[in-house]
């Protein structure tokens, strides 16, 4: 049996002591005691009410980061009455197949240096939505060159503001200077339509400022009744030629006569251009004797190539040998009366034509393939 | 003695004594005693212990404000010193614990028996049920060798905190309170308290008892994963004050053994007058600390509680400015009673009155250091700590470093897992963290999910464990975008649970809940004819994976309870290259 | 003992002393016969009652007896709402729909007009009245996203029952996500307090089974009880909302949030259960928040495009014409069937999907 003392459960001694004498030196340090505990307690009430504000913030209505992602030289206010901008997007040549893979390679090839791409959504109409492809291709030629190339047959181009267009169903085609840009609606709606027109002096208004005129070819071009839209810019590999670099052709209305001008550095330089243009040619194909015409050794078809002054002229993919004479003759002969401003132009694009002996550049890659094998780099690039 | 003086008593004219209002025998006015210095030390324990519960009761959502709410944590010098043992870094505010380092430099342990809620917690039910005679008491406050035990288990610690794993959150006061606060006592007092409101409503009243909660709303009451285990240690070790007094302060507390070891140097101390002092061992009756101050004091284990100096019948014993040993200074012969010190005779025959350092000799401080030593390969190897074998469920909150570095941090407090507003925060298991991570926070969505616009645990965490984010870095808005959102895991459908998938039955609750935009789960709509014939719309639901962000609102709300359809693992993580998912996600740093 | 007493010439003090052992005797066994008693006594009375208690037939008091094991079983708690729920009778003549328009007006002015136009709020709220009143709160959403009520239409609404003379007003939601974040980041927990209601979060204790008669699906179903307690009137009090399963979530739906349980398995039937919904809870009136509309995204939205102006509110004693107007009108869907709901709530003449036959009453604001 336990005493009772042990059967209690609490101390039945409270706080008990034996001292025989109390100091109020003890009181005083306990007073400085409290004076720190009440200083430590107000400093945490303080901080009780000074929250940072961060901490209780909304997330919904935080910028959604737009700041990271720059506009690049995408217009301010885009968009036309009704749609509202999604988030802008850059690529550049070597990620350009995240975005339109299988047509990267078509790009590159123009010269693309990079797009910029916004979809435009109908802010009532989930459906109405119109996605903007912008490319930069470095040059006015570039950017006509990848909007020709694109170009369904058959439709006119018109003249825009500093380069061409064309409305095809439901897409917009614009070049401005060096930028082409797609503009490709999600329909035909009338709502669309519309916003394709408004789209349109968008642009011109809110691109960089760029010539008006378009490159000389154009202009000879124009001479002999071809539509702008209808002429093909080919920055380097022309017709699969290594050496055929800034080469302007347009298919005649006979939908089979190809021509085609390219400028050279001096008169020297255009004559030899224009006998290895033969030579390409001849290439898969036999040389008329004593005449500057090459007839394809599969298809019948006739083509030559002449200089004229520093100047280039050519006709390919002819039927008939005397229409080619023709033809060749015609576009010699405006390029001989080409206005001396357009030729100083021309002249100045010209580029140097590639050494011989020299190592096809790699990136193109056709060029390989198509006899260039002998053709070389040139490292004006 | 006689018996005890009533507090309130009627004299014989009839008017009202309170005890405490009396003078004393000795001439000097009531408030000498009444307010002499273990009186003012009550109060500060007190004062501290309530400053605790206050700031892990506004450790809540709509309370917190701008509340230290870690403040504790921050103040304890372990935790300072041990994580920048293991990370070399001292985190946000855990230069507070110069607070505590610079008092134990001057006057020695105080912080064990001032300020320290764990310590004031064990006081008092030591003082409570304190039901032993004086001669008892006397006993049960000697010094024993067992209470060198919490020096070893510093140095086990500090060896492995340098080698990059921190283990002091187990035995650490403040986090062992702030974790058993956390996991025990107030989902316990919250079901006390919920359970009184639905009493009173029975019985036609309404009161209002949100203030009296813990975590109001709540909805299902907060559970813990092994909360059974960490209110099995406090009753254990609140209980064992009834066989030790101070068991855990004397015996266990890391933290008691750095600040014994550092107060060797501390300039006041308790004296002991060896001409005053008549052995009569009574200052040994309140000793909380066990530190023989009535013969060498040791220094290393005084909690300065003053509670000598009240029992001294003699005043032999007085706090003192750097007080001097006075062993060589007496005269005559201690044995044969003819001893002085400065001419006074001396009443003590035990003459030393200082021991500075702990008792332990340098062979077992190496001993111990070797177990640490041996201990950090031990726990580190185990599998759950590293990249290979991880466990699926160790989903750490949002803003968690790396796991090397959580390892390095994570005091296993439970701040986090108290501030977390839906209860998703858990403390681990042996199962997702091992030894090594056992109480460090982990998500367990059968529980709850983590809150779309809540960065709180990150803001909480006293080292940086969860390093503190902005709710813009959490979701990767504003100059964060191109980081991308904070990712803590990937959620994946099994899709033989899932009612649309395999039972021919509508749901998709799992795309309603998707709280990111664009939501990262999507549907294949398909209108089918049911094996009864009926055509029904199921909207089968699949992931996109690239926008998960792991937070488990489609685990959580899933139909299938007990295995959900949707069910989120670790792997996607942001925190860690080699835990991600996707090669896009890669961040390649 | 004997031996002592037959003895022959036995003496005085002898006989004394023998008379005192006897005496001493004699009390020693008599407090050992009242021991036994006493012992006997809580020895057959624990028996008893022990027996009583586990062997006594189930209707007798006190008793335990629990042969089939059905008895152990916790009894549930099951509530239910007043017959008719919280409606009030129809007033002759007074207008079902209550319409108020305006572009860019004070909101509290417009709810005062759609109020006004269904008699005001005096047809609803009397003197002393404990009214309670139900928001959408179902999500963390900032309240320009539409997802939730917003807090300006809750604060006039609270102020029109306050002018009224309702003795207390309180403001109650079960929300999916964390009830304490929900109610604070949409700002309905500031709204409501500041203008002087009491707001009720969840808590476990909170739910008690509620029977609603002629429910298919939620029959019984844990309830929000705790508000409910003394209250006399109740409001609805919703935002337009698109809905991915259920195409629109309006005032009827809104009472999903006084359920709780098992709610996850609402989806297998949102129409049916939207429509058990309409049944299990009939308001004094409701409220249409047309002021911002959530066309797409729902019901948690997340962008601002997703939200559209609707310059509307609409206050109305009838929640399906209330819906279906805000279908026709504010979500702009006259062009596509109804949800399912409707015919559903229309069959069990909960209401009337056909508003236009009401008595309707629409004024512009402001």
């Amino acid at each position: 049996m336990a005493s009772p003392a042990e059967q209690r459960v609490f101390n039945p001694h409270g706080r008990r002591h034996y001292r025989r004498h109390y100091s109020l030196g003890e009181v005083r340090a306990g007073g400085v005691v409290v004076l720190l505990l009440a200083g430590v307690l107000s400093w945490v009430v303080w901080m009780g009410a000074h929250p940072d504000p961060e901490l209780f913030g909304n997330a919904d209505l935080l910028d959604p980061g737009t700041p990271v992602v720059e506009r690049g030289v995408l217009p301010e206010g885009l968009s036309p009455a009704g749609f509202a901008e999604g988030p802008i997007a850059h690529f550049g040549a070597d990620n350009l197949y995240e975005k339109i893979n299988g047509r990267a390679g078509y790009f590159t090839s123009k010269g693309f240096e990079q797009l910029s791409f916004v979809s435009l959504r109908h802010e009532q109409d989930e459906a109405l939505a119109i996605d903007i492809e912008l490319y930069d291709m470095g040059s006015a030629d570039n950017a006509l060159g990848a909007y020709a190339g694109e170009k369904g047959a058959g439709i006119e181009s018109e003249r825009a503001a500093a380069g061409l267009w064309h409305r095809d169903r439901n897409a917009l085609y614009l070049t401005h200077g060096q930028h082409y840009v797609r503009a490709i609606g999600s329909s035909e709606q009338p709502a669309v339509l519309e916003a394709l027109g408004q789209l349109r002096g968008a642009l011109e208004a809110g691109l960089p400022a760029a010539e008006a005129e378009l490159p000389w070819a154009h202009a000879l071009f124009a001479e002999r009744g071809i539509d702008s839209g209808a002429i093909t810019y080919h920055r380097e590999n022309a017709f699969s030629f290594g050496f055929a670099r800034g080469v302007y052709s347009a298919l005649l209305a006979d939908g089979e006569t190809e021509v085609f001008v390219v400028a050279a550095p001096d008169e020297a330089a255009a004559g030899a251009l224009a006998e290895r243009f033969l030579g390409g040619f001849a290439s898969i194909g036999e040389r008329l004797s004593g005449e500057p015409w090459v007839k394809d050794r599969y298809l019948g078809s006739l083509a030559g190539a002449r200089a004229a002054g520093a100047l280039v002229c050519g006709v390919r993919g002819a039927p008939e040998l005397e229409a080619a004479r023709r033809e060749l003759e015609a576009l010699c002969q405006v390029l001989g009366a080409l206005p001396e401003a357009l030729r100083e132009k021309a002249l100045a694009g010209a580029a140097p034509a590639p050494e011989k002996g020299e190592v096809e550049s790699a990136e193109s890659e056709q060029g390989e393939a198509a006899g260039g094998y002998d053709e070389a780099e040139d490292g004006y690039e | 003695m006689s018996a005890e003086p009533r507090p309130v008593s009627i004299g014989r004219d009839g008017k009202v004594r309170l005890r405490m209002l009396e003078p004393n025998r000795d001439g000097t006015p009531w408030y000498a005693r009444t307010l002499r210095i273990t009186s003012v030390r009550v109060i500060t324990q007190a004062s501290f212990f309530a400053l605790f519960v206050f700031l892990l009761w506004v450790t809540w959502f709509s309370r917190m404000g701008g509340y230290p709410v870690s403040l504790f944590l921050e103040l304890d010098p372990l935790v300072g010193l041990a994580t920048a043992l293991s990370t070399h870094t001292v985190y946000r505010w855990l230069w507070r614990g110069l607070f505590v380092l610079i008092p134990t430099l001057l006057l020695g342990r105080v912080f064990c028996n001032w300020m320290c809620p764990y310590g004031a917690m064990h006081q008092f039910f030591g003082w409570l049920f304190n039901i032993r005679s004086n001669r008892d008491n006397l006993d049960k406050n000697r010094y024993r060798p067992i209470y060198q035990l919490k020096y070893y288990i510093l140095a086990v610690m500090l060896v492995m905190a340098a080698f990059g794993s921190l283990q002091i959150g187990l035995l650490d006061p403040i986090s062992l309170l702030v974790r058993t606060f956390t996991t025990t006592i107030m989902p316990a007092s919250d079901l006390a308290v919920s359970s009184a409101g639905q009493a009173l409503a029975e019985r036609g009243m309404n009161p209002d008892l949100t203030p009296l909660l813990s975590a109001p709303g709540a909805p299902d009451g907060r559970l813990f994963d092994g909360a059974w285990f960490v209110g099995l240690m406090l009753i254990g070790l609140v209980g064992m004050n009834l066989v030790i007094p101070r068991f855990f302060c004397r015996v266990l507390c890391p933290l008691g053994a750095l600040l014994g070891a550092l107060s060797r140097f501390s300039l006041w101390r308790i004296d002991r007058d060896v001409t005053k002092c008549t052995d009569c061992d009574l200052c040994l009756k309140g000793c909380e600390g066990a530190s023989d101050p009535q013969a060498a004091l040791r220094k290393s284990e005084c909690f300065v509680c003053f509670n000598c100096i009240d029992d001294c019948p003699e005043d032999a014993l007085a706090f003192k400015l750097s007080p001097l040993p006075v062993a060589d200074r007496i005269v005559g012969s201690v044995k044969a009673g003819t001893a002085t010190l400065f001419g006074r005779k001396l009443k003590s025959r035990v003459v030393a009155t200082e021991i500075a350092a702990p008792d332990v000799p340098r062979r077992r401080w190496l001993f111990a250091a070797v177990g640490g030593v041996l201990a950090y390969p031990f726990l580190r190897l185990s599998k759950a700590v590293n990249d290979r074998g991880f466990d699926e469920k160790a989903i750490r909150p949002p803003g968690t470093v790396a796991e090397p570095e959580f390892l390095e941090r994570c005091i296993k407090c439970d701040q986090c897992i108290n501030v977390c507003p839906t209860n998703v925060l858990q403390p681990s298991t042996l199962d997702q963290g091992g030894l090594e991570g056992l109480w460090t926070p982990v998500m367990d969505f059968s529980v709850g999910f983590c809150q779309l616009n809540c960065t709180l645990c990150s803001e909480v965490c006293p080292t940086g464990a969860i390093q503190k984010i902005s709710l813009a870095k959490k979701l990767g808005l504003e100059r964060h975008q191109e980081d991308g959102p904070v990712r803590v895991g990937t959620a994946f459908f099994n899709r033989g649970r899932c009612l649309p998938w395999s039972m021919e039955t509508p749901c998709v609750v799992c795309e309603e809940v998707c709280p990111v935009t664009p939501k990262a789960i999507g549907t294949y709509d398909e209108t089918i004819t049911r094996w009864d014939g009926e055509k029904v719309t199921l909207n089968r639901p699949y992931m996109r994976p690239e926008l998960c962000i792991g937070c488990g609102i489609c685990e959580h709300e899933c139909p299938v309870l007990d295995d959900a359809a949707v069910y989120v693992t670790a792997i996607g993580e942001t925190r860690d290259d080699e835990r991600t998912l996707l090669l896009k996600t890669k961040k390649n740093v | 003992m004997s031996e002592h007493r037959d003895e022959p010439g036995a003496e005085d003090d002898g006989r004394a002393q023998h008379a005192a052992e006897d005496d001493g005797r004699a009390q020693h066994a008599l407090a050992g016969r009242r021991r036994f008693l006493q012992q006997a006594a809580v020895v057959a009375g624990a028996s008893a009652a022990a027996g009583w208690a586990a062997l006594a037939p189930e209707h007798w008091p006190l008793s335990l007896q629990d042969a089939t094991g059905e008895r152990g079983k916790p009894a549930p708690r099951v509530m239910s709402l007043p017959d008719g729920g919280y409606g009030l009778a129809a007033v002759a003549g007074a207008p079902d729909l209550g319409i108020a328009r305006g572009q860019g007006a004070d909101v509290a002015r417009m709810l005062r007009a759609a109020v006004d136009a269904l008699g005001g709020m005096g047809r609803f709220v009397e003197r002393g009245d404990v009214v309670l009143i139900k928001p959408n709160v179902a999500f963390e959403r900032a309240a320009p996203l539409g997802a939730t009520t917003h807090p300006d239409v809750l604060t006039a609404l609270i102020h029109l029952c306050r002018e009224a003379g309702a003795g207390e007003v309180r403001v109650a939601d079960n929300p999916i996500e964390s009830p304490e974040a929900c109610f604070a980041r949409t700002g309905l927990r500031s709204a409501a307090v500041d203008a002087g209601a009491r707001v009720f979060l969840p808590q476990p204790a909170d739910f008690e089974l509620l029977h609603t008669p002629g429910a298919a699906l939620i029959e019984r179903w844990p309830f929000f009880a705790r508000p409910f307690v003394g209250v006399t009137k109740v409001i609805g009090v919703a935002p337009v909302k698109d809905h991915n399963l259920c195409a629109a979530s309006m005032t009827t739906k809104n009472w999903y949030g006084l359920l709780g349980g098992r709610r996850n398995q609402f989806h297998q039937d949102i129409h049916g259960i939207i429509a058990d919904l309409a049944l299990m809870l009939k308001p004094s009136f409701v409220v249409l928040d047309g002021t911002r509309v959530l066309f797409r995204s729902g019901p948690t939205g997340g962008s601002l495009s997703d939200v559209k102006p609707g310059h509307t509110i609409v206050a109305s004693t009838d929640s399906v014409a209330a819906d279906a107007f805000g279908w026709n009108e504010l979500l702009e869907r006259a062009d596509q069937p109804l949800p399912g709901y409707f015919g559903l709530c229309e069959q069990r003449k909960l209401g009337t999907t056909d508003y236009r036959a009401l008595n309707v009453k629409e004024v512009q604001v402001g």
